[in-house]
């Protein structure tokens, strides 16, 4: 009897295991599902010394701002905590969201990430983005902001109003430049298959 | 009556649990998932994003041309210009393509900086002028960049697929072979099956075991391109196939059929495939000694020597074709040190291990330490395994020693074979052009696999718990789903279309 409730509880053990890992996996996956337009283009850099500024215009052309991304040099020597970021009015003066830069997820090289709350009714409005820098050694570099043109090196990125279209707008992307058997219904036939069927197979692997 | 319903219910339930633990059942639901995998990757995988993937798909263009070519052509060498697809004499189709969809394959694909430009709804924004057909569907750059001289099998069997879709656009083309791959990697799964079970693996250690190897990220990816490597891993595991039926029943023309078959295709396919060759050598000469130690026969004797100066002229002029032995002994053995030296690269033997597992370059926590988890449970497995060969007694759960052994020959031959061609490249060049990367050493991934749990067996017997095996596989099974769910959805698509 002891030895059937051992073999039992490890079993459970390892679909625990499972679903937390998945949990954590779609989670991550959810959290990264925002969408850019356009490039980034990195023609020069310029220097910000402590305590400088820098800003740049843009326009938003989508609803529900949520990130903007920018291109930062120094490398791993770069404290991206240093780096403060504010979204401001397109006169630069009203301050809507302010916050630090983070490396992206997927730690690309020099792109960096401010992050804020999503900004609703964005769609067609002009922003300021203004970096500061303030580290906290005396004798830190300077940073290196790249830039294009006078602007520095930016681009907008939207999320949806909810998962679903979030998700329905990453289906669209892998569609394109597919050809019909790999579109839409058929993508999403194809990859919610998978993951049921996957799933189903590893637990009954693990009972079995 | 509710409680009659009920009853009917569990009853049904219970058939339902009765139907899903039988194991034709589950080896179809690996296959079927392995496919559906495929394609959920082939399709989040942009065009000529794999490994030389546009040089393949070129040699089938060519392939597929008319025999008459009544076209103009012109000379045109290699340029630094552009991305690796426009860089080499391809197609105008498939370089117009790849212009249109910008995300393709190569340095582009690191300049991270020039992602794709995505719009609304379901079509590109050039889809349209690609599904047209206006751009030449053949090659008029001389020298064409075609693979293996265009004379292997696979490409010969993609230009079959690619004549028959002509009329059809450059995307379906292209994805319908991709589909090919595949289907051919479906087929080698069900093949490691056949071997695993053939060794003496339960049903059940036989089915964790394939789909633990179904699961892996990179062999997953792998797959899913539009290469010769996925018709070349097929004819190793039927020779594997052929190998381990013979060790089991002894030789019989089913076998022999089945290995020398698989050679001769895989030779077809890619040179690598003649390590195959030396293998089935060895194989056939220790059977027939074996079977000449029982009792001896003089036919069988005279088979024997005849056997072996056969297969010693064809691995004398195989040898000699593919590698560098020219000149004296010193000169060979001073190139072959110069080789060993510039291996002798703790990088270098990062860098196989870390294509193999396909850890992708972005430096979160996983990317960083997967190495070295995967490093220390092989290590784990390596003391279990050198237990198991010299144990007197094996676990009743564990296949033969005869079986581990020829895997371990087998890694250890196309280990030698690779090294062996990486050597004569360097002996031309004088640099290191294969740079080996973990790909080439996926034929033998089942074998790989089997071995590291076959060690972990070992010491899970030493530790005498009971099914501790079953766990052990278990566990590898659910580690490995979620290494490749992680690769999908947390790295896959958030590189190319986030």
């Amino acid at each position: 009897m002891k030895i059937t409730r051992f073999k039992f509880s490890r079993k459970i053990f390892l679909l625990l295991i499972l679903a937390i890992f998945l949990l954590f996996i779609f989670l991550r996956f959810g959290k990264e599902l925002v969408f850019f337009e356009n490039s980034l283009q990195k023609n020069s850099s310029i220097k910000i010394s402590k305590g400088q500024e820098l800003s740049g215009k843009f326009e938003s052309t989508r609803a529900n701002l949520t990130q903007v991304e920018i291109l930062l040099g120094g490398g791993k020597k770069l404290n991206p905590k240093a780096v403060k970021a504010k979204l401001a009015d397109e006169n630069c003066s009203k301050i809507i969201r302010e916050g630090s830069v983070n490396p992206s997820y997927l730690k690309r090289k020099d792109i960096y990430e401010f992050r804020f709350s999503k900004i609703a009714d964005s769609k067609d409005k002009k922003y300021c983005l203004i970096l500061g820098y303030e580290p906290q050694k005396l004798d830190a570099k300077n940073l290196q902001a790249y830039t294009s043109g006078d602007q520095p090196t930016m681009r907008a990125v939207y999320t949806n109003n909810n998962t679903w279209q979030n998700i329905n707008e990453l289906n669209q992307r892998v569609s394109q430049y597919k050809p019909f058997f790999l579109k839409h219904y058929f993508l999403w036939t194809i990859f919610l298959s998978f993951i049921f069927f996957s799933i189903f197979l590893i637990i009954v692997l693990i009972l079995i | 009556m509710i409680l009659e319903v009920i009853i009917e219910h569990m009853k049904n339930f219970q058939q339902f649990k009765d139907f899903c633990k039988k194991s034709y059942f589950l080896l179809f639901l690996i296959l079927a998932i392995f496919f559906l995998k495929g394609l959920v990757l082939l399709t989040v995988i942009p065009i000529f994003n794999g490994y030389d993937e546009a040089r393949h798909y070129n040699t089938i263009q060519y392939l597929a041309e008319p025999k008459e070519k009544n076209w103009p052509t012109v000379e045109k060498g290699k340029t630094n210009e552009g991305d690796l697809v426009q860089r080499f004499n391809y197609s105008e189709e498939i370089k117009k393509t790849a212009e249109k969809i910008r995300r393709v394959g190569g340095e582009d694909k690191c300049n991270l900086y020039e992602t794709n430009l995505f719009d609304q709804g379901f079509y590109g924004r050039n889809e349209k002028e690609i599904n047209s057909r206006s751009w030449k569907q053949y090659n008029d750059e001389y020298p064409v960049n075609i693979a293996s001289s265009g004379k292997s099998l696979y490409h010969k069997l993609g230009a079959i697929i690619e004549k028959l879709l002509s009329e059809k656009s450059i995307l379906t083309r292209f994805y319908t072979l991709r589909i090919f791959s595949v289907l051919f990697g479906t087929t080698t799964i069900l093949i490691f099956y056949l071997i695993l079970k053939n060794i003496g693996f339960s049903k059940k250690h036989s089915l964790l075991l394939t789909a633990i190897i179904s699961f892996q990220p990179h062999f997953s990816f792998y797959y899913t391109y539009i290469n010769y490597d996925c018709l070349l891993i097929l004819f190793f595991s039927t020779f594997v196939l052929g190998a381990i039926l013979s060790l089991k029943n002894g030789i019989n023309w089913k076998n022999l059929t089945l290995m020398i078959a698989s050679i001769f295709f895989g030779i077809w396919i890619k040179g690598t495939a003649y390590i195959l060759l030396a293998v089935f050598v060895f194989l056939i000469s220790f059977l027939i000694y074996k079977k000449l130690s029982k009792k001896t026969n003089a036919r069988a004797v005279y088979w024997l020597y005849f056997f072996l100066t056969v297969s010693f002229f064809i691995i004398a002029i195989t040898l000699g074709k593919y590698l560098p032995l020219i000149g004296n002994f010193n000169e060979i053995a001073g190139s072959f040190f110069r080789y060993f030296m510039k291996n002798a690269d703790f990088g270098l033997i990062l860098l196989s291990s870390k294509t193999y597992w396909g850890t992708l370059p972005f430096g979160n926590w996983i990317s960083n330490n997967l190495i070295s988890i995967i490093w220390l449970i092989q290590f784990i497995s390596i003391i279990g395994l050198f237990i198991f060969i010299f144990s007197k007694k094996k676990p009743e759960f564990l296949p033969e020693k005869k079986y581990t052994i020829f895997f371990i020959l087998m890694i250890l031959a196309l280990q030698a074979g690779i090294r062996l061609a990486d050597w004569q490249y360097f002996a031309q060049d004088g640099k290191l052009e294969l740079q080996t990367p973990g790909r080439y050493f996926f034929p033998n991934i089942a074998l790989h696999i089997t071995l590291v749990f076959i060690g972990l067996g070992m010491i899970s017997k030493i530790l005498k718990k009971e099914n501790y095996f079953d766990f052990i596989l278990s566990s590898g099974l659910v580690l490995m789903f979620i290494l490749f769910m992680h690769n999908l959805f947390n790295l896959l698509l958030l590189d190319f279309y986030l």
